[in-house]
């Protein structure tokens, strides 16, 4: 069964872009989490998730996003969201995630995001 | 490997450590000294202080020498000065200057450039004889003025120099060597600065011949230290004793057992290697020694460098033993080691490999402590002198930490794993007598040392050799290999005639010395020897045996008290609904792990309304049901003094907020039910929306905004919410649910969905509130057909049924506030 869990990284710019693909649960959120705090830990804090091949995000994979944004936030950065599938998506409006993350259509968009310099200020503390 | 083996193994490889530490302590200090002064580097430093003395020496030729300086190389090696002495070389650099009509003149400098010695004077001046009655009184009495001038205008300088506050003392009269008139001062012998400065001016013919500043070593220095150099050597002698004693008594017993056929010539490879492994350490550390300023042992680096040859002799001698005992890969190394074991402590499990790891840990800490304690940190407090009174010098030091880790390595290699088998042993008639040896040679071994000191290396040793003696009779000969150690040192002692012997030392030697041969002599004759082995390996069996029962049985009270939280969180559920006028309510829990985090609740409002709470804690398993439980009292806690939505749910998310992990958080559906005007005011913090399905068939999921419980602080919270109220007319009904039912998969991974979850809802929703609820799991059920489990599934079913117009009380059959079974 395809229940398997990839991220890929790519340096875009300033933008540190992860492609996820597959499901993100309970069993592979840490692999994401381990992932994303590596990238953390060594400064980068523009970071963006593409989910466009992202089929499945349990409440356990919606907490790493959670896990790390104070942080990125408070370090200037910010961590941007594009290319959902609309299940996905879905789950990220319901727990309104779309008000604290800004969301876009493609992790392109999100990519270029960053680079219009549009740092806006993140609602919040 | 037999047991016998690992023990001797140990046995090697603790006299082989052991001989490291010895080796270690011995290096004689002369070999660690500073580099000789440049002597070009000097020659200006030395022109000014000829011109300094009033020789002006432009012109003249010069030329150097560089020596070994007696009295700054006894100041310098002994320490016995204040700090600043650290800073020189033993060697000192002298300029001899020559210029026109024989006349020279002479600078000697420390290292740092400091004038020790001035001499001025004539080059290859023939000593004439001249008798003292020649001398005129008049001549006298002009030389004595001549040097007082010098002195007054000149030792201000010189001895600035050297030391800020010595005052100087005209000794004795002046004295005639030769041709000249020789006055001396010398300082006082201060009591931090163990030398005395000597300041000689002769005086020729109204003219200063020669003034020369020289440091005076004061004879009991000299003695003091020439006891120093003894006591290092003796210690030296003795720690490399008991080195090689512990090693040869091991070597004969593995080629004694060779020759009986009870050992692999295998093993002696091994053990051959661990000795030279150890050596090998010690050759690397020892250079490294050698290379230590003069003050090493005062400093930190000294433990250091101990605790490395602990380190590494004990890895090395590790890496070999696993080498030859064909691991298969690097996980099987990993178990041998036993690493796990030994962080958790894991002390039952015995391990002989993590035993090396513990032993050269807590070797490690025998050598940094004694260190610590009795020589670096008097070292930074006192100075040379009074260290030497205190009796906390290196030396002793030194034998005390090679010897009593010695014995802890010992101590720790088989005490803690088999502390029960030993408890149990049979074998202890022997104890008291081994250990008032034990006792007795651990205290001699230290018995120049403090009485904690000696206290705790008497116990440890004592400790190690019960243990050895009851659990392997057959070691008693390793015992006698230790004791052989006191016995090697008392007689050097007894023959050099040492006055630190005690006679109370003498006496408890011969009594160990004794216990030790009648209980070699004992295990060589005693024919029950090996039944004895076995019956120890039986005893480990069980040993083993029992630690796996308990194991087992820590297991399963952990499968009990897991069931029992699965109980009180069943029972933290409500059992019966409340009744609420003109509605029906019901409702189930079904977790997919025993514990979880799904939560349905029916709470009443400050202002009587009754309020359906179904609510999804992230993640799963016992955290999750932590968290959920911890939700539900927050909410009931809440709930008192609230009858708005909004403010029970910001007032939540706050809690929530400060106590939860930010990857954890809450969803949470609230629908609060007001009779009286038949509508339902829902509020969905981050969860899935309500479905209402009217009577007619009309199906809508209620939206609404709102953040999850506890990402956010309560301000951004509080501004993203929103509730709804929807109008329940009788028939309708309104669903809260988790995401377990919407995303339940069946075998082909095909989640259940909201379309269908919705079509099961209108399908059934003429039925009772009850039954709808069973229909949907009944549905949910059939759909997964068999497939895992994913998610805990939550149905809260609120039916509105006919208006009932009369008014009363309200309170139903459900009359507790909260409607729980609690």
């Amino acid at each position: 069964m395809p229940e398997s869990f990839q991220i890929r990284e790519e340096q875009i710019g300033l933008v540190k872009v992860f492609r996820l693909k597959g499901f993100l649960d309970a069993h592979t959120a840490p692999a994401f989490e381990a992932a994303l705090h590596a990238k953390v830990a060594a400064g980068s804090y523009r970071l963006v998730v593409d989910g466009s091949e992202l089929t499945y995000i349990s409440s356990a994979g919606l907490g790493v996003f959670m896990s790390f944004i104070e942080e990125v936030r408070e370090k200037g950065g910010d961590i941007r969201i594009g290319g959902l599938i609309s299940k996905v998506r879905q789950v990220f409006d319901i727990l309104g995630f779309n008000e604290i993350f800004q969301i876009f259509a493609t992790a392109d968009d999100a990519v270029a995001s960053f680079d219009a310099g549009s740092n806006l200020a993140v609602e919040g503390d | 490997m037999k047991k016998i083996e690992w023990l001797l193994l140990f046995a090697l490889a603790a006299a082989g450590l052991g001989y490291v530490v010895s080796h270690a302590g011995s290096l004689e200090p002369l070999a660690r000294y500073g580099e000789i002064p440049s002597a070009s580097s000097y020659e200006a430093a030395a022109r000014r202080v000829a011109t300094d003395f009033g020789t002006n020496v432009e012109g003249w030729t010069a030329s150097s020498a560089s020596d070994r300086d007696p009295a700054l190389r006894l100041a310098w090696e002994r320490n016995l000065v204040s700090p600043e002495w650290r800073l020189r070389s033993p060697y000192s650099v002298t300029y001899t200057f020559n210029g026109p009509d024989r006349r020279m003149c002479r600078v000697t400098l420390d290292s740092t450039g400091t004038p020790l010695r001035f001499f001025r004077g004539l080059r290859d001046e023939p000593e004439t004889p001249v008798r003292a009655t020649e001398l005129e009184s008049g001549k006298a009495a002009r030389a004595r003025a001549l040097a007082f001038d010098a002195f007054r205008s000149q030792w201000r300088f010189a001895i600035a120099a050297l030391t800020a506050d010595l005052g100087f003392q005209l000794t004795a009269d002046a004295v005639v060597e030769g041709r000249d008139i020789v006055f001396e001062w010398t300082t006082k012998q201060s009591p931090a600065a163990m030398i005395a400065w000597k300041l000689t001016i002769a005086v020729r013919d109204d003219a200063i011949r020669r003034f020369a500043l020289a440091p005076l070593v004061l004879e009991n220095l000299r003695n003091r230290a020439r006891e120093y150099e003894d006591t290092v050597a003796h210690e030296v002698f003795v720690s490399i004793a008991i080195g090689l004693s512990g090693i040869v008594m091991a070597f004969v017993l593995v080629v004694l057992n060779l020759f009986r056929g009870r050992l692999p010539w295998s093993f002696v490879l091994r053990t051959g290697a661990v000795v030279g492994a150890a050596l090998l350490a010690d050759l690397v550390a020892g250079d490294r020694f050698r290379s230590l300023p003069p003050d090493w042992y005062t400093e930190p680096a000294r433990a250091f460098n101990f605790l490395m040859i602990y380190v590494l002799s004990g890895a090395v001698a590790t890496v070999l033993i696993a080498a030859g005992r064909s691991v298969r890969d690097v996980e099987d190394f990993r178990r041998w080691l036993g690493v796990e074991d030994f962080l958790r402590l894991n002390w039952a499990k015995a391990s002989v490999a993590r035993a090396f790891w513990t032993a050269g840990l807590v070797a490690a800490l025998w050598i940094a402590v004694p260190y610590l304690a009795l020589s670096w940190i008097p070292g930074v407090l006192f100075d040379g002198v009074t260290r030497q009174a205190l009796g906390l010098s290196v030396p002793v030091a030194g034998t005390l930490a090679s010897q009593s880790s010695l014995a802890v390595l010992f101590a720790f290699a088989f005490c803690f794993p088999a502390l029960k088998v030993f408890i149990k042993s049979r074998a202890m008639r022997g104890a008291p007598a081994v250990l008032l040896a034990a006792a007795a040679t651990g205290t001699f071994r230290v018995a120049d040392l403090p009485w904690q000191a000696v206290a705790i290396a008497a116990l440890s040793s004592g400790a190690l050799m019960v243990y050895v003696y009851t659990r392997f009779g057959v070691l008693a000969s390793v015992l006698g290999g230790l004791l052989a150690a006191p016995l090697s040192r008392s007689l050097f002692l007894a023959v050099a005639g040492d006055p630190t012997m005690r006679s109370w030392g003498i006496l408890f030697l011969c009594l160990s010395s004794l216990v030790a041969a009648i209980s070699f002599v004992l295990d060589v004759r005693n024919p029950a020897r090996e039944e004895e082995q076995q019956l120890s390996d039986e005893e480990l069996a069980l040993f083993e045996r029992e630690r796996q029962r308990a194991v087992l049985s820590q297991r399963e009270q952990m499968l009990g008290e897991f069931a029992l939280a699965q109980q009180a969180q069943e029972r933290m559920l409500p059992s019966q609904p409340p009744y609420v006028e003109g509605f029906e309510l019901s409702a189930i829990c079904k977790p997919a792990l025993q514990v979880g985090g799904d939560l349905y609740d029916y709470i009443r409002l400050y202002d009587g309304r009754w309020t359906c709470c179904v609510a999804d804690v992230s993640g799963k398993g016992v955290s999750a049901a932590l968290y959920m439980t911890l939700t539900k009292g927050l909410l009931n806690a809440l709930r008192l003094d609230r009858g708005d939505l909004m403010e029970i749910a910001t007032a939540l998310n706050q809690r929530l907020y400060e106590v939860m992990r930010r990857r954890n958080f809450v969803t949470m559906s609230l629908a609060a039910i007001d009779s009286s005007s038949r509508s339902v005011e829902v509020l969905r913090a981050g969860h899935l929306p309500m479905l209402h399905v009217r009577a007619s068939g009309e199906a809508r999921f209620v939206e609404s905004r709102g953040l999850g419980l506890g990402l956010t602080p309560s301000s951004l919270f509080r501004q993203k919410l929103s509730a709804a109220t929807v109008r329940m007319h009788t028939g309708d009904v309104a669903v809260l649910y988790s995401d377990g039912v919407t995303e339940a998969m069946n075998p082909r991974r095909e989640e259940f969905g909201e379309e269908r979850f919705a079509g099961v809802v209108t399908t059934a929703r003429a039925s009772t509130a009850i039954e709808i609820r069973d229909r949907v799991m009944d549905e949910i059920r059939r759909f997964q057909a068999g497939a895992e489990v994913h998610d805990d599934i939550t149905v809260l079913v609120i039916k509105a049924g006919d208006a009932i117009l009369e008014h009363h009380s309200g309170n139903g059959a459900g009359g507790a506030a909260t409607g729980s079974g609690l």
